[in-house]
C-alpha cells in the first residue's frame, strides 16, 4: 500500500481528504451550532445549478458553480431578515429555486451531461494540483477567520440577539460564516460531490457534539472525524472500485452511530 | 433603534446618532434567553459574551475582564458553576447567568424584559431579591417590564403602566390601586383581586 504514495494522483487524493475533512469539519460546527445545517444542501445544489448554467452558456462550469453557490450563501441571511422568517425557511426557498434552475438547464443541455453530473458525485481520486491549491487557500482562509473572530463566533453560538445587544458585530459575523460555508462547500464539490457533501457537513460535528461540552474540542473532533471519513472513502474506493463519495458518507454516519453508543447515560459526555 | 413617531433620547442624545457609545452603557436581558441543552459552552463562556462586545474585535479578554466576570458571578451566587456546561442550568440559574453578564459589563441602565417568565415561584422570588440587591449596591437604573403584579421587587421608585402603546398611568408603588388596574386591564375587579391576592394595595 505504501507504494501508492508515490503516485501523484494518490498524494493529491490524500491531501484533498485532509483539506476536505478540516474545512467541512469547521463549517459543520458553525452551521450545526447556528441551527442551519441544511445550508449545505442549498449551497451544494446551487453549485450544481451553476455548473449546468456554465455548460449551457459555454462558460467554465466550475467557476459558475462557485459563483452560484456564493450568491446562494450570501442571499440566505438577507432573505431571512427581509421576510422576517427563520433562516431555515429562506434556505428551503433558495434550495428549491436553484434546483429548479438546475433541472431546467439539464433538460436544455444537448449531448452528454457527465461534466455536470461529476459535480454531483465527485471523485476524490481525480483531484488535480490546482484543485488542491484552491482548497488549501479556502481552508487557510477559514482557519484565519476562526483565529481572528473566534470570540465573536462563540458569542453568536450562545445567542445572536444577546451578542448584538452586547456590542458584537453580530450581522457581520453571521453573514461571513454563511459566505465562508458556501465557499468551502463549493470548492470541495470535486472531492465529495454535491449530493453527498451535506452529510460531511452535518455528521462529524454532530458526532463531536455528543462527546464533548467544550467548543475547541468540538472543532478538533469534528475535523478529525471528517478527515477519517475522507481517508476511509479514499482507500476503500481505490481498492474496491466503489464511488468515493458514497463510502465517505457511510463512514461518517458510522462514526456518528459509534459516538452515540459511547455517550454516557443522562447526556454525560467525556469532557 | 428608530421610533415609530416622536423623538427618542437616551442620555440626552439621539441613540441613532451616537450608536455604539450608548450600547456600552445599556444592558438588556431578553424575555427568552433559553440556553440550548447541547451547547458546547461553559457558564463562564456565556457570561463572557457581555465583556466581549466591550473589548471589541481582534482583542482577547484580559485580566480586568476576567476579574469583572468573576466578581459578577460571585455577586449573583453562581461562581461555583463557572466551569459547568451552560446547557444544564435550571431556569433560575440561567436568569442569574444573564444578570451576571450585564453586571460584568458595568452598564448604567438595565432593561429587564419579563425575566420572571417560565420560572417557578421560589425562583421568581429569588430573582426579585437579587434585582433589589443589585439595585441598591450598584445604583443602576433598572427598567423592569412585567405582567406579574404580585411579584414586584422591593425598592421600586416609579411605576409606569402602558396601554395600547401609550402611558396610561404613572406613579409611586403605594399609589397603585385595584381601580387603576381594573381600568388598565379592562377586566372585572373580583378576578383581578383574586389574581393579585397578596399584593399590598
Amino acid at each position: 500500500m505504501l507504494e501508492l504514495l508515490r503516485f501523484s494522483f494518490f498524494q493529491n487524493a490524500l491531501i484533498g481528504s485532509v483539506l476536505a475533512g478540516m474545512g467541512l469539519g469547521i463549517i459543520g460546527v458553525w452551521v450545526v451550532l447556528l441551527g442551519i445545517p441544511f445550508v449545505g444542501v442549498a449551497i451544494s445544489h446551487a453549485a450544481f445549478a451553476g455548473a449546468v448554467v456554465g455548460l449551457l452558456t459555454g462558460l467554465n462550469p466550475i467557476l459558475m458553480a462557485i459563483v452560484f453557490s456564493l450568491v446562494a450563501s450570501v442571499s440566505i441571511g438577507p432573505v431571512a431578515e427581509k421576510s422576517g422568517l427563520d433562516p431555515n425557511i429562506s434556505i428551503g426557498i433558495i434550495f428549491s429555486l436553484v434546483l429548479g434552475i438546475a433541472f431546467l438547464g439539464l433538460g436544455m443541455i444537448k449531448g452528454p451531461k457527465t461534466e455536470a453530473f461529476n459535480l454531483i458525485w465527485g471523485s476524490i481520486l481525480t483531484l488535480s494540483r490546482r484543485d488542491i491549491l484552491t482548497t488549501s487557500i479556502v481552508t487557510f482562509i477559514i482557519l484565519l477567520f476562526l483565529a481572528l473572530f473566534g470570540k465573536e463566533i462563540k458569542a453568536i453560538f450562545y445567542n445572536r440577539k444577546v451578542a448584538r445587544a452586547s456590542g458584537i458585530p453580530e450581522r457581520f459575523i453571521f453573514f461571513s460564516l454563511l459566505f465562508l460555508s458556501g465557499f468551502v462547500i463549493s470548492l470541495n464539490l470535486n472531492t465529495i460531490g454535491g449530493l453527498l457533501i451535506f452529510s460531511l457537513v452535518i455528521n462529524p460535528p454532530s458526532a463531536a457534539r455528543l462527546l464533548t461540552h467544550k467548543l475547541w474540542a468540538m472543532y478538533l473532533l469534528s475535523m478529525l472525524f471528517g478527515i477519517i471519513s475522507c481517508m476511509f472513502g479514499l482507500i476503500l474506493s481505490y481498492f474496491f472500485r466503489v464511488p468515493s463519495g458514497a463510502v465517505i458518507i457511510i463512514v461518517s454516519s458510522f462514526i456518528f452511530i459509534i459516538a452515540m453508543a459511547f455517550r454516557g447515560r443522562n447526556g454525560r459526555k467525556f469532557f | 433603534m428608530t421610533p415609530d413617531s416622536g423623538d427618542l433620547r437616551v442620555f440626552g442624545k439621539n441613540p441613532a446618532m451616537s450608536g455604539m457609545l450608548h450600547q456600552k452603557r445599556i444592558g438588556y436581558i431578553f424575555q427568552d434567553e433559553h440556553i440550548e441543552k447541547e451547547i458546547p459552552l461553559s457558564v463562564m463562556d456565556v457570561i463572557s459574551v457581555g465583556r466581549m462586545g466591550m473589548r471589541g474585535i481582534f482583542k482577547r479578554l484580559n485580566k480586568i475582564d476576567k476579574y469583572a466576570i468573576e466578581t459578577a458571578m460571585k455577586e449573583v451566587g453562581i461562581y461555583t458553576l463557572k466551569d459547568r456546561p451552560a446547557g444544564f442550568l435550571s431556569g433560575g440559574e440561567q436568569r442569574k447567568v444573564s444578570i451576571a453578564r450585564e453586571i460584568s459589563r458595568e452598564v448604567e441602565i438595565v432593561l429587564l424584559d419579563e425575566i420572571l417568565m417560565n420560572l417557578d415561584p421560589v425562583s421568581q422570588m429569588e430573582i426579585n431579591n437579587l434585582i433589589s440587591k443589585i439595585y441598591r449596591k450598584y445604583e443602576l437604573t433598572i427598567i423592569f417590564v412585567t405582567h406579574l403584579l404580585h411579584y414586584l421587587p422591593d425598592g421600586i421608585n416609579r411605576i409606569i403602566a402602558l396601554k395600547d402603546g401609550k402611558v396610561f398611568w404613572e406613579g409611586k408603588p403605594h399609589e397603585l390601586n385595584i381601580a387603576i388596574l381594573t381600568e388598565l386591564y379592562g377586566c372585572p375587579k373580583e378576578a383581578l383581586k383574586r389574581y393579585v391576592g397578596t399584593f399590598k394595595i
